[in-house]
């Protein structure tokens, strides 16, 4: 909606938008990108909502014991290089 | 020295540091279907350049930032001119960034392949689509007296420019299989540089015969003789590189590689200076640092911002690096996907 506001400048008052076309891109390629963009950012968008909503149905992780890691088996032989990942992708 | 060549300077600067920094974890995402044997490996690859490619990458909005500052007319003819390659490398790194967030997201295996072919896919067309825009950008394109360029998509797709994609690709693949043998522990290390030394042999190869097909093109260029000792500069240290991965030496390898791609990124613009953008139609339609540059002023301001804040972003960058140092093995990727949770709710 700015952007129609703005109609017809490109730089309010200094730069009409039909001066700021790029005359060596052709229809086709803007509009091979903005078909593009828009079905590239409308698939994630599905997928970003569909996490998002398994996030939520999947409600809060329980809490480790507190004493998981600190003590017992776990903690012989096992050096503070050698434990897992807090967080791993 | 006038600003404009501060700036182109700067500009290359820029480039130097997205390839040597982005061109190892392009590598990585590559290597991610190469090297990895299953699904553990494969996010020990992706652990190692985890915390740092996002940081990496925003060298080149850095770099086409400073480029629409500094040199409008240049950024308007190089971006209106290669819109689909652009887009297409854009579109890569959107699907690559997203899959490396996503792809834990879900325990089901084919969820994982599909991000992972993203990561593939997104991390090769970048690596191969940016070395062919350079190999155009350095043999010249067709441009017009307006500074437009009027050449068609399928121009750009000429043998030398596509060699260029092969260097980038072969050269961002070894710079990678290095970075994983130097940040990884156990068997996955001693196939990295196993790699490294085979995908080496081969980027040199091809580096050196994209090198020598570059003087021919710009053997009339004024800076030439630099441009020689740049080029040679680059293919000693992919050399020295590979002797010293083949030794063990990982740290001493990677920064060979990376030394090979800042010299070769270098040796580039040095063959172009005076101009950005040389024009294949008439050597007076070229794009040059004088001709395509914004008013001194603007470049006075630009010169003063990146003097204070260029520190301030390498010491944080930096800092990534060195909380990130360790190096990461199978033992340390841990069993449980990211949010798996432990409590099902009741609409699963």
């Amino acid at each position: 909606f700015t952007e129609m506001g703005r109609q017809p400048w490109i730089v309010f008052g200094l730069m009409p938008t039909s001066a700021g076309v790029s005359p060596g891109t052709t229809l086709t390629e803007v509009l091979i990108s903005l078909i593009g963009f828009t079905l590239v950012y409308g698939f994630l968008a599905i997928i970003e909502v569909r996490l998002l909503l398994k996030t939520i149905h999947g409600g809060l992780p329980e809490i480790p014991p507190a004493d998981d890691e600190s003590t017992g088996a776990g903690m012989t032989g096992t050096t503070e290089t050698e434990r897992p990942l807090a967080f791993a992708y | 020295m006038e600003l404009t060549t501060v700036w182109f300077i700067l500009i290359t600067i820029l480039w130097i540091g997205y390839f040597v920094l982005e061109g190892f974890d392009f590598g990585v995402g590559i290597l991610t279907r190469l090297l990895a044997r299953d699904e553990t490996e494969r996010r020990v690859l992706i652990n190692t350049i985890g915390p740092v490619w996002d940081g990496n990458e925003v060298w080149v909005l850095v770099a086409g930032g400073a480029t629409f500052a500094a040199f409008p007319e240049w950024y308007a003819t190089l971006f209106s001119g290669f819109y689909l390659p652009l887009f297409l490398i854009l579109v890569s790194l959107i699907f690559r960034g997203v899959a490396f967030e996503y792809r834990g997201k879900r325990p089901e295996a084919s969820w994982r392949q599909w991000w992972d072919r993203a990561i593939f896919a997104g991390s090769l067309v970048p690596a191969l689509l940016w070395g062919v825009a350079f190999g155009n950008i350095v043999r010249g394109v067709e441009i017009d007296a307006d500074k437009e360029f009027v050449g068609s998509f399928f121009d750009l797709l000429n043998p030398y420019a596509l060699l260029g994609g092969l260097v980038t690709t072969s050269l961002f693949l070894t710079h990678g299989a290095v970075f994983v043998s130097l940040k990884t522990t156990g068997d996955i290390r001693t196939r990295a540089r196993a790699l490294a030394l085979k995908v080496g042999l081969a980027a040199a190869a091809i580096a050196v015969a994209f090198l020598v097909w570059t003087y021919d093109q710009r053997s009339d260029a004024p800076h030439i003789g630099w441009y020689v000792a740049l080029a040679v500069a680059a293919a000693l240290s992919l050399v020295a590189a590979l002797i010293a991965i083949r030794a063990g030496r990982e740290g001493w390898a990677f920064l060979g590689t990376a030394a090979a791609i800042a010299l070769a990124v270098a040796a580039l613009f040095v063959s172009l200076f005076p101009n950005v953008m040389p024009s294949s139609i008439d050597p007076a339609f070229s794009l040059t640092t004088s001709n395509a540059s914004s008013t001194p002023y603007t470049l006075k301001i630009m010169t003063w911002v990146a003097v204070i804040f260029t520190p301030v972003v390498l010491l944080y960058q930096s800092w990534t690096y060195i909380v990130f140092r360790r190096r990461i093995g199978v033992q340390h990727i841990p069993t449980a996907v990211a949010v798996e949770p432990t409590v099902s709710g009741p609409t699963r």
